[in-house]
C-alpha cells in the first residue's frame, strides 16, 4: 500500500499540451476517481502514474519517494485497462498469473495466488478457459484478478466499467466498491461517466483542459461544487443570470424574475461584489413548482410548462419563464413521476429555495 | 442444392457464375497437369489415350535431380528464416517505433515484388561482381532474400497492427522488462504472421526461375532450372508428374497451416484475422 502525490505535473504529447499542473494527493487506502471529459488528461494522469509516460514538469511520488526514475515494470502498479488488454494467448489462469511469474514467484505460490484471486472476483473454475471464450463482465474480473493478485501499492482502473452494459455494470460497480474496501489498495478510477465516479469513491477529482478543478468528496461537491463548471460537469444544473444586491442587504441576489433571494457562494469562493453580475445555480431536483398562483411573498414567480420529459422515477419538467424586460429563459426541474398533477401548457408558481442556490461569479470559474 | 440456395437476383447470379469461371480457370492447369502425368504415352498428350504410373518412377532421369532438391531446400530455408527475422525488425519498426520515413522504408523493403525480376537479377549480378563476391550459394542466397522479404514484412505487419498494443504495456505494469515482455507477449501475437511469412518466404525462394537462372554459376544449380532444362529437351509427362507431387505437398503444407495459423486470411490482412484477438470493445 501507499500514498500518492502528483505535484504539478506537466506534460506536452507532440506539441500539444495535455497535463497543466495536475496537482493530486491519494492518502493511504483512498479510492479517487478522476473525473472529466475525454481529452481532458485523466488517461495521460494515470499513464504517468503506471510509468508510460513521463512529466516534462513536475513530480509523482509514491510513499513521499519520487517514481519519475522507476521504469513501468519496476513500479508495482496494479493497471485495468479500458479494454482489459487480457493476454489473448494465454489462459485466465496464464494471464492472472504473469505477473507472479515475473515476480519468480514458485509455480506453487502462483498456482494458490491465482486460486485465491478468481475466488475473490469469483471466477474459480475458469483457470483454463482463454479469453476469447469469456464474456465481457467476465474478461473485466479477470483484469481485476490480474491487476490485484500482484498485491500493487497502487491500483489504476482506466474507465474500468466503459465497456460493459448497464445491468453488468451495477453489478460490477457493487463488486469494484466491495473489492477495494476488502483491500484496501490505493486505487485511482479514470472515468468520464459522473454516476461512476460518485458511487465508487471516496474522493472524486474533476479535471478539466489538463488541470484538477476540484476535489472533494462526492456527496459535498456534488452539492456544494465551488465551480460553475464542475457544478454543470457534475450531474444537470440551471444557470441563471443574477445582480448581487446593490443595497448589500444580507448578500442577496436580484433574479431576472424579480424574485429577491439569499443565495450564497460557496465557501472555496469569495464573495462578488454588491452590484456586480453573478450566476446562480440550482440542481433541477431543487427547484419547486406548484400549479397555483404565484405567491410574489414566498419568493415565487409565474412559468409556463413547455414540455416534459418521462425519466421513470422523475419527471423532468421544463419550465417557460418570460422575466419582464430580459429574453424568456428556461428552467428544468426534477419532479417525482407519481402524483404529478402538471401538464403540457399548464401555468405554474416557481420558487428556488434560498439554500439550494450557489452564486459564482460571472465568468464562470 | 437445395431450392432456397437458388440466388434469386439475376446480378448477383452472373457474379456468382464469374466466381466460378475465374476458378475453372486458375484450376485447370493444375488439373490438366495432372491428368497429364498419368498417361502411358511416350509424349504429353491431353486427354491421355491410356493410363499409367511410369512417370512417376521416371522423376529421377530428371538430371541431378537429388542436387537440385537438397540445394533448392537450402536456399529456400535459409532465405525463409533469414528473411521472416530481419521482418520481424522491420515490422516492429514500421508499426511500433516512432522511426521517421517509416513510408519509405516500408515502400523499399517491398518493392522487389514490384520490380521487374529480370530488371533485378541484372542488378544482383552487377551488384555481386562490383562487390567482388563470387557466385556460389550463398550470393544466391541473397539473391532470393531479396526478392522473398517483402513477404514476410507485409504478413508481420497485418499481425503486429492487429495486436493491441496495450497487451505490452500491460505485462510492463505486471512486472516484465521490455525484452522479457516482447518474447512472452508481442512475439506470441506475431505467431501466424511469422508461420505465414516464412510459408511464403520459402515457397516463393523454392519455385524462383528468374532470379536463380542470373545466379546460378557452375556446379550449383536449384530445382526450377533442371525441371526446366528437362522441359526443353523432353516432351514426356515426367515434369508433370513432378509438378503433381510438388503441387499435392505444396496444398497439404498450406491447407495444414491455414488451419492451424489462418495464414491466408492474415496475409489479405482481413479484420477479425488470428491477429484480431484483440478484446473486443
Amino acid at each position: 500500500m501507499a500514498s500518492v502525490q502528483i505535484d504539478d505535473l506537466h506534460l506536452a504529447l507532440g506539441g500539444n499540451p495535455v497535463l497543466n499542473g495536475v496537482s493530486l494527493e491519494l492518502a493511504d487506502g483512498e479510492c479517487v476517481a478522476l473525473l472529466g471529459p475525454s481529452g481532458c488528461g485523466k488517461t495521460t494522469t494515470l499513464r504517468a502514474l503506471a510509468g508510460f509516460v513521463r512529466g516534462d514538469r513536475g513530480e509523482v511520488r509514491f510513499n513521499g519517494r519520487s517514481v519519475d526514475g522507476l521504469p513501468a515494470h519496476r513500479r508495482n502498479v496494479g493497471l485495468v485497462f479500458q479494454d482489459y488488454a487480457l493476454f489473448p494467448h494465454m489462459t485466465v489462469a496464464e494471464n492472472v498469473g504473469y505477473g507472479l511469474r515475473m515476480r519468480g514467484q514458485s509455480r506453487l505460490a502462483i498456482k494458490a495466488a491465482v486460486g485465491e484471486a478468481l475466488a475473490r472476483v469469483e471466477l474459480s473454475g475458469f483457470e483454463g478457459r482463454l479469453p476469447a471464450q469469456l464474456s465481457g463482465g467476465q474478461r473485466q474480473r479477470v483484469a481485476l484478478a490480474r491487476a490485484i493478485v500482484i498485491e500493487p501499492d497502487v491500483l489504476l482502473l482506466d474507465e474500468p466499467l466503459g465497456a460493459l452494459d448497464r445491468k453488468l455494470r451495477d453489478g460490477m460497480q457493487v463488486e469494484l466498491k466491495r473489492l477495494q474496501r476488502e483491500l484496501g489498495i490505493t486505487t485511482l478510477i479514470v472515468t468520464h461517466d459522473q454516476e461512476e465516479a460518485l458511487s465508487l469513491s471516496n474522493r472524486v477529482a474533476v479535471m478539466f483542459a489538463g488541470r484538477i478543478a476540484a476535489v472533494d468528496a462526492p456527496a459535498a461537491l456534488y452539492r456544494r461544487p465551488p465551480r460553475a463548471d464542475v457544478m454543470a460537469f457534475l450531474g444537470r444544473a440551471n444557470f441563471l443570470s443574477v445582480t448581487i444586491d446593490p443595497s448589500g442587504v444580507s448578500a442577496g441576489v436580484l433574479t431576472p424574475m424579480g424574485v429577491r433571494l439569499r443565495a450564497q457562494p460557496p465557501e472555496a469562493v469569495r464573495s462578488p461584489a454588491a452590484g456586480s453580475k453573478a450566476r446562480l445555480a440550482i440542481r433541477p431536483e431543487h427547484v419547486q413548482v406548484r400549479r397555483a398562483e404565484p405567491d410574489a411573498q414566498a419568493g415565487e414567480f409565474p412559468a409556463s410548462v413547455a414540455d416534459l420529459i418521462y425519466r421513470g422515477a422523475l419527471a423532468e419538467v421544463l419550465l417557460q419563464v418570460s422575466p419582464a424586460g430580459d429574453g424568456p429563459l428556461t428552467l428544468s426541474a426534477d419532479l417525482p413521476a407519481e402524483g404529478l398533477n402538471v401538464q403540457r401548457g399548464d401555468a405554474v408558481a416557481v420558487r428556488l429555495p434560498d439554500e439550494h442556490c450557489l452564486i459564482f461569479e460571472e465568468n464562470g470559474a | 442444392m437445395r431450392r432456397s440456395e437458388w440466388i434469386e437476383n439475376p446480378l448477383e447470379r452472373l457474379i456468382a457464375i464469374a466466381g466460378w469461371a475465374a476458378m475453372l480457370f486458375l484450376l485447370f492447369p493444375v488439373v490438366f497437369t495432372t491428368v497429364v502425368s498419368f498417361g502411358a504415352g511416350e509424349l504429353i498428350e491431353f486427354p491421355p489415350s491410356g493410363w499409367s504410373l511410369r512417370w512417376y518412377a521416371h522423376i529421377g532421369e530428371i538430371h541431378r535431380v537429388g542436387a537440385a532438391v537438397l540445394y533448392s531446400l537450402l536456399i529456400a530455408s535459409c532465405a525463409g528464416v533469414i528473411a521472416t527475422l530481419l521482418a520481424v525488425g522491420v515490422a516492429l519498426c514500421l508499426v511500433r517505433l516512432p522511426v521517421p520515413g517509416k513510408a519509405l522504408i516500408g515502400a523499399l523493403v517491398t518493392s522487389p515484388v514490384a520490380v521487374p525480376i529480370v530488371a533485378l537479377g541484372i542488378a544482383l549480378i552487377q551488384f555481386f561482381i562490383w562487390l567482388g563476391i563470387s557466385f556460389t550459394w550463398y550470393s544466391l542466397l541473397i539473391g532470393h532474400l531479396v526478392l522473398v522479404i517483402a513477404y514476410p514484412v507485409r504478413t508481420l505487419v497485418a499481425s503486429l497492427s492487429l495486436s493491441n498494443p496495450a497487451l505490452e504495456e500491460a505485462a510492463a505494469s505486471l512486472g516484465a522488462k521490455p525484452l522479457v515482455a516482447f518474447f512472452t507477449i508481442t512475439l506470441p501475437q506475431m505467431k501466424p504472421g511469422l508461420i505465414s511469412g516464412f510459408l511464403f518466404a520459402f515457397l516463393i525462394s523454392f519455385d524462383n526461375y528468374p532470379i536463380s537462372i542470373f545466379l546460378v554459376r557452375g556446379a550449383l544449380t536449384v530445382l526450377p532450372i533442371e525441371v526446366f532444362n528437362y522441359i526443353s529437351q523432353n516432351f514426356d509427362p515426367t515434369p508433370a508428374a513432378f509438378s503433381t507431387i510438388y503441387t499435392l505437398l505444396l496444398a497439404l503444407v498450406i491447407v495444414w497451416a491455414e488451419r492451424r495459423w489462418s495464414i491466408i486470411s492474415l496475409s489479405v490482412a482481413s479484420e477479425g484475422g488470428p491477429g484480431g484477438k484483440r478484446s473486443d470493445r
